[in-house]
């Protein structure tokens, strides 16, 4: 009874339609080259068979661009196609069946700029593993070759001196290397899109709040000075 | 998350547990009186006051839910906080200053003084059990997640720890320690969220840049993925529930005085205000960072644990942490009073002894944290649909009593049997109807316009309260100090 009532709750306040994308078991594999100019990434996917389009995606930064994206099944390169959307992009390919298991490989080239954004492409669905809940499904390994450099985002361990690794229960967008000294970019570059009224309704909500709270603070204070006169 | 930085961890909770059972072992004294246990000896100032009124109202459907919320639908539902506020001042101009007038505990000691009747004692506390088991099987549900997630723990086991830290600081220190955890509460998550989110921004990118990162994914993320009419039925009944929920009711109890009472619920603006935008900016960011989490509900987990550096990560856990057992604890007192209170002390043993109430109210804590446990290893829905489905229900069953019967002279004792009884059903019924606002109408708002209907009509014709009762609520001794 319960669960179908909370259930419906869910439907009440109409998101239960709005699910996320759905998920994948599996695992992934992300190893991140990095040179002073450009890095080379490499990703293995181990994933639950099925035989149907795939996509990856990407997020772009105005100072990082990406090129040479390839994506192999079993030692076969794969035809890819490209659709943008903002500053997404997604990679479209079709995998052919397979009996138990799907194995994927993707590598591109990023040249960072700038602040030393490695955008990092991963599944446009969700990966989950089978193990334990806390060793995430997802597998960065970052080696970094200017020994000044070193991982800013997101949190990963120092396994050496210029290895870095995590394990994530999901990829993230990118990762973030400080000290790289990588080529200069002026980040306002490719900005000015379109951010669908997020930056106005904050503050106006923002707004709202700030001014709410002393107004309210005044309310109380002068009520109560009236109610005793 | 290396071996280092879990033993950090737990190391932390751990220094927290010693903390809180310190504050319940320092107030133990205070607390050996069923006023003090209940209701902190009504001591509790402004700040404190207001500090304990949020921290009962963002429990983990805020610091877990709303992030996982806004992680999944962007910035609409933050439209909620101000929303809700008019809830507060609901409770600020008709209920706080009338409610304090009788010498109560809890709100069925309110609902039985003002209606002569110990069946609307009985049929809330009841009610009270009911609601509050669902909504603390929120909390342990995403404590159970935090800790299964962080520590690498069995999700029953980690939610058998929440429940143990919740009721091992509940039993020690009742009220008091609920208050002054409560104050922690506030300056762990005011503290981490202030070095976590300009952090966050630094890396992740402006709010523009967050905001086109969004857009190309699903413009309703930084539109109305959630339209005004379901923000308002939401809002409606976590605020209009929270004007007449029994948690804030015993809170407001425990105040100093009606001015400290107002003031507090200003402070408690200021509170949720910077929570609110650090909730809301923590969920869209980690849409950005981290777009395919396989349940929203890990957004605040793994902002913690993989994205955040480890010493501002472990204080977002450690704030989280304390957000659901802080908010379980509030819960657990709720019930506790229903039970030994409510039902021990006034419906079944009226002369029990000072110690024998504070034992009872102790063995309740103890006894009724396990039914939440049972339900949070279900886990029925994501933590903040659990929240906000209880709030429907508790508007629907509280709200018109408690405004009504504080504000209006002709209510009765049974318009509000039958307004809280029809309120209840009405929303349950809604709710089975099989498409949301069926005749216009939220389940809630169903819920409330029944119970108001069925409160005015049956008080009209029925016999009002005695006239001694009636002068208890509504003359102000200081008119009566005037006229002479």
């Amino acid at each position: 009874m319960l669960p179908r009532r909370v259930a419906f709750a869910a439907l009440v306040i109409g998101v239960a339609g709005e699910a996320l994308a759905q998920s994948r078991q599996g695992t992934v594999d992300i190893t991140v080259e990095v040179m002073s100019d450009a890095a080379h990434v490499e990703e293995r996917y181990l994933l639950a068979s099925s035989a149907s389009p795939i996509a990856l995606r990407v997020l772009t930064r105005p100072c990082a661009t990406i090129g040479n994206l390839a994506l192999e099944q079993a030692g076969s390169v794969l035809s890819v196609t490209e659709s943008r959307a903002g500053p997404w992009i997604t990679f479209h390919g079709t995998i052919a069946a397979q009996d138990d298991s799907l194995r994927l490989f993707v590598r591109y080239d990023v040249r960072p700029a700038g602040t030393g954004v490695i955008p990092l492409v991963h599944l446009a669905t969700a990966v989950t593993g089978n193990g334990s809940t806390r060793a995430g499904p997802v597998k960065v390994d970052v080696r970094v070759s200017d020994a000044m450099a070193r991982v800013s985002f997101p949190h990963m361990t120092r396994q050496a001196h210029n290895e870095w690794s995590a394990r994530f229960v999901a990829a993230p967008s990118f990762v973030e290397i400080a000290g790289l000294r990588a080529a200069p970019c002026d980040e306002r570059v490719g900005k000015g899109g379109d951010n669908g009224g997020l930056v106005w309704r904050f503050f106006l909500l923002v707004g709202i709040m700030i001014t709410w709270v002393p107004l309210y603070l005044a309310w109380a204070r002068r009520s109560e000075e009236r109610e005793h006169t | 998350m290396t071996a280092a930085h879990l033993s950090a961890f737990y190391a932390i909770v751990g220094a927290y547990l010693v903390l809180v059972c310190g504050i319940g072992l320092h107030n133990y004294r205070r607390a050996s009186t069923e006023e003090g246990f209940l209701a902190a000896g009504r001591s509790l100032g402004p700040i404190i006051g207001g500090a304990t009124l949020m921290a009962n109202q963002v429990s983990a459907g805020a610091t877990i839910g709303m992030v996982g919320f806004h992680y999944f639908s962007g910035i609409s539902y933050a439209w909620t906080w101000p929303l809700v506020w008019i809830g507060w001042v609901i409770a600020a101009l008709f209920v706080a200053p009338r409610i304090r007038r009788i010498p109560g505990l809890t709100l069925p000691d309110f609902l039985a003084a003002r209606f002569e009747s110990k069946a609307a004692r009985g049929i809330a506390a009841l009610f009270i059990l009911v609601v509050y088991a669902v909504m603390l099987s929120a909390q342990y549900q995403a404590g159970g997640l935090l800790f299964g997630l962080v520590g690498g723990m069995e999700y029953s086991r980690a939610v058998l720890l929440v429940a143990g830290i919740t009721t091992a600081y509940t039993v020690l220190g009742g009220m008091y320690s609920n208050a002054y955890v409560g104050m922690l509460k506030a300056i762990l998550l005011l503290g981490s969220y202030a070095i976590a989110v300009p952090w966050l921004l630094v890396h992740v990118g402006s709010i523009a840049s967050i905001g086109e990162t969004l857009t190309a994914i699903d413009p309703r993320l930084t539109g109305n993925w959630f339209g005004w009419r379901q923000l308002i039925a939401i809002s409606m009944a976590i605020g209009l529930g929270l004007a007449a929920a029994p948690y804030e009711i015993s809170a407001i109890y425990s105040i100093q005085s009606k001015r400290a009472t107002r003031m507090a619920i200003g402070y408690s603006f200021f509170f949720q205000a910077c929570i609110g935008v650090g909730v809301l900016l923590f969920g869209l960011s980690m849409r950005v960072a981290m777009p395919q989490l396989p349940t929203p509900d890990l957004a605040t987990p793994v902002l913690g644990m993989s994205i955040l550096p480890p010493w501002i990560g472990l204080l977002v856990l450690l704030a989280a942490v304390v957000t659901f057992t802080r908010t379980g604890g509030a819960i657990l007192l709720t019930v506790a009073s229903a039970v030994s209170h409510d039902i021990y002390v006034e419906l079944i043993k009226p002369a029990a002894s000072e110690r024998a109430r504070v034992l009872a109210s102790r063995l309740a804590v103890i006894t009724f944290s396990a039914i939440p446990v049972a339900l949070a290893l279900r886990q029925f829905d994501l933590v903040n649909f659990i929240v906000i489905w209880a709030a429907k229900l508790m508007v629907s069953f509280l709200f018109i009593p408690v405004v009504v019967g504080l504000n209006w002279r002709r209510a009765t004792r049974a318009g509000a049997i039958a307004s809280m009884l029809g309120g209840m059903i009405t929303c349950l019924v809604w709710s089975r109807l099989g498409s949301p606002y069926f005749l216009g109408l939220d389940p809630a708002e169903a819920g409330v316009v029944i119970s108001a209907a069925l409160m005015f009509t049956v008080s009209l014709t029925t016999s009002p309260a005695s006239a001694g009762t009636l002068r208890q609520f509504f003359e102000d001794p200081r008119d009566e100090l005037l006229s002479a």
